[in-house]
């Protein structure tokens, strides 16, 4: 037992459940989450961690749900690299935070908003050649 | 309007608590996230019960747990790279040990390159802490008090290791370090408790605190034995001995490995002591083959009384030795029993200089002899 505890320590062993999406492999999905909350919030004055789950819930036409080990490990390494600034609210009883784009955030959100458009380009390019300027909504 | 009560929050409060979400800026928002989930489900009809118990089957007993540790990794990442390094150094420390107690050139200079990485661990652990904006005095006191720690482990090991005629200097540095590694530890910890913000985080300092206090107590004993003019293999193995055998074994089990402060004090505390006395490690340990021979030194006409010692290095070991006291056994007769691996030349000579035998070989002019120590073995004095 003393030994298995020791391994996992060591090696970092989690249970891997980083988000939960109905249709969409999450190995597909992943490097794809922070441009997608960034895109959000680029087009909104400030979200809440719910509100951003289900826009992305609603956009993808459920094919994507966030849970919240997707989501908010990535707001908080948003906040911590000065990327967006967060207010607190209460509402019902319960702390509120928003979240909402710095210029860094700006600056980072256009950026990592054009790679993955041409990601997607290219990938297209590769599934159906011919079709090349199409672009993916995010 | 919320259609929870207040009661119905604190129960879902407690209950993600107990599922292990401690982390404060975390916790309160995925407060908020399932409670809004919770009112959904109510909306369609479902009690607050059966909906809590629908939520939280999604996140499950783990779950949050583990969005908390994921969330920690990704603010942390420097600080998991540091554990990664700390891998390295207790790969690099029982490498070296290895090397050490079999004799095999070398072990001198990884010993050092693990000590460097002990004290590279401090500096950037001492960076983290100066740049650590929430207590910005006590961190900065606490970062110069890491800064000028592993300044002298360095300093003090090199001074003792390689500048042999400052070797006392040396180890007095190296005793400061120690002293100072210990304190640093122990005073991080206590700290940490009043400012802990969960039960869990408190236990853990709590055992930090502790395992820094005895490995310093025991220091401190060692220096004060040390310094009464008592032979000091008692605390070397009992502070070597702890820190392999208990400490690191329950900063492996816990998991609290992943304190850098900590585990650096528990793997530089035992390769310090580990090579405090090398030369009774050897004697004592060895994993090849070994015999036992008991040496002779005698002396025809007895005309002293101190003590001699012998200087032995191994033939392929050249530029490190030992230096053994031998025990009187009647005038003009001393003998030592030695533990020795394999059928191998050895170098020696006796002396009656108390001095580090290094700063005599760079005095002297020395005429190594060279004998098999196959079996007991005899050797007469001419003075």
């Amino acid at each position: 037992m003393y030994i298995l505890k020791i391994y996992i320590n060591i090696f970092d062993i989690y249970r891997n459940n980083i988000y939960i999406c109905t249709m969409i492999r999450k190995d597909l999905l992943k490097g794809t989450l922070k441009p997608i909350i960034l895109k959000l919030l680029s087009e909104n004055d400030r979200m809440y961690g719910y509100e951003i789950t289900l826009r992305v819930k609603e956009l993808s036409a459920e094919k994507i749900q966030l849970s919240y080990g997707g989501l908010y490990p990535i707001l908080h390494k948003l906040e911590a690299n000065g990327e967006v600034l967060t207010e607190t609210e209460i509402i019902d009883n319960r702390v509120r935070k928003y979240y909402y784009l710095t210029k860094k955030g700006k600056r980072t959100a256009d950026k990592h908003i054009k790679e993955l458009e041409e990601f997607v380009n290219t990938i297209r390019m590769i599934l159906k050649p011919g079709t090349t300027h199409s672009i993916c909504p995010v | 309007m919320s259609c929870l009560t207040e009661e119905n929050i604190q129960f879902i409060l407690e209950d993600i608590e107990r599922r292990g979400l401690n982390y404060k800026g975390l916790k309160e928002e995925v407060l908020d996230h399932i409670c809004i989930d919770v009112e959904a489900g109510i909306l369609e009809g479902l009690s607050f019960e059966q909906a809590y118990k629908k939520i939280s089957g999604e996140f499950g007993e783990y779950g949050l747990q583990e969005i908390q540790e994921n969330t920690i990794f990704i603010l942390n990442y420097k600080f998991i790279l540091m554990k990664r390094a700390l891998y390295i150094l207790l790969i690099f420390a029982v490498y070296a040990i290895l090397h050490r107690t079999n004799h095999l050139q070398g072990a001198g200079w990884l010993i050092a390159l693990s000590l460097t990485f002990v004290s590279v661990l401090l500096i950037i652990f001492s960076h983290g802490l100066y740049k650590d904006k929430r207590r910005p005095v006590w961190n900065r006191f606490l970062a110069l008090y890491g800064y000028t720690t592993s300044f002298l482990i360095i300093t003090g090991h090199i001074i003792w290791w390689k500048f042999y005629q400052y070797s006392k200097i040396g180890m007095i540095l190296t005793i400061i370090s120690i002293t100072a590694y210990g304190t640093l530890c122990l005073i991080y910890y206590l700290s940490n408790i009043k400012v802990s913000e969960n039960k869990s985080e408190k236990k853990k300092n709590k055992i930090l605190s502790v395992i820094s206090a005895i490995n310093l107590l025991l220091v401190v004993f060692d220096i004060i034995w040390l310094f009464t003019g008592h032979p000091n293999n008692i605390f070397v193995i009992i502070i070597a001995g702890f820190n392999l055998f208990i400490a690191l074994p329950i900063l492996l089990i816990t998991g609290y490995f992943k304190e850098i402060l900590i585990t650096s004090l528990v793997i530089f505390y035992f390769i310090v002591y580990f090579r405090a006395l090398p030369g009774y490690i050897t004697d004592k340990i060895n994993f090849s083959q070994e015999y036992q021979v008991t040496l002779y030194v005698k002396q025809e006409k007895p005309k002293i009384n101190t003590p001699p010692y012998i200087i032995v290095r191994w033939q392929q070991f050249k530029n490190e030795g030992n230096k053994i006291e031998l025990n009187k056994e009647q005038d003009g007769l001393w003998i030592k029993t030695l533990r020795i691996e394999g059928k191998k030349n050895i170098h020696y000579f006796i002396s009656q200089d108390k001095r580090d035998y290094r700063v005599l070989l760079e005095e002297n002019d020395i005429n190594w002899n060279v004998m098999k120590l196959n079996s007991d073995t005899t050797i007469y004095l001419s003075y």
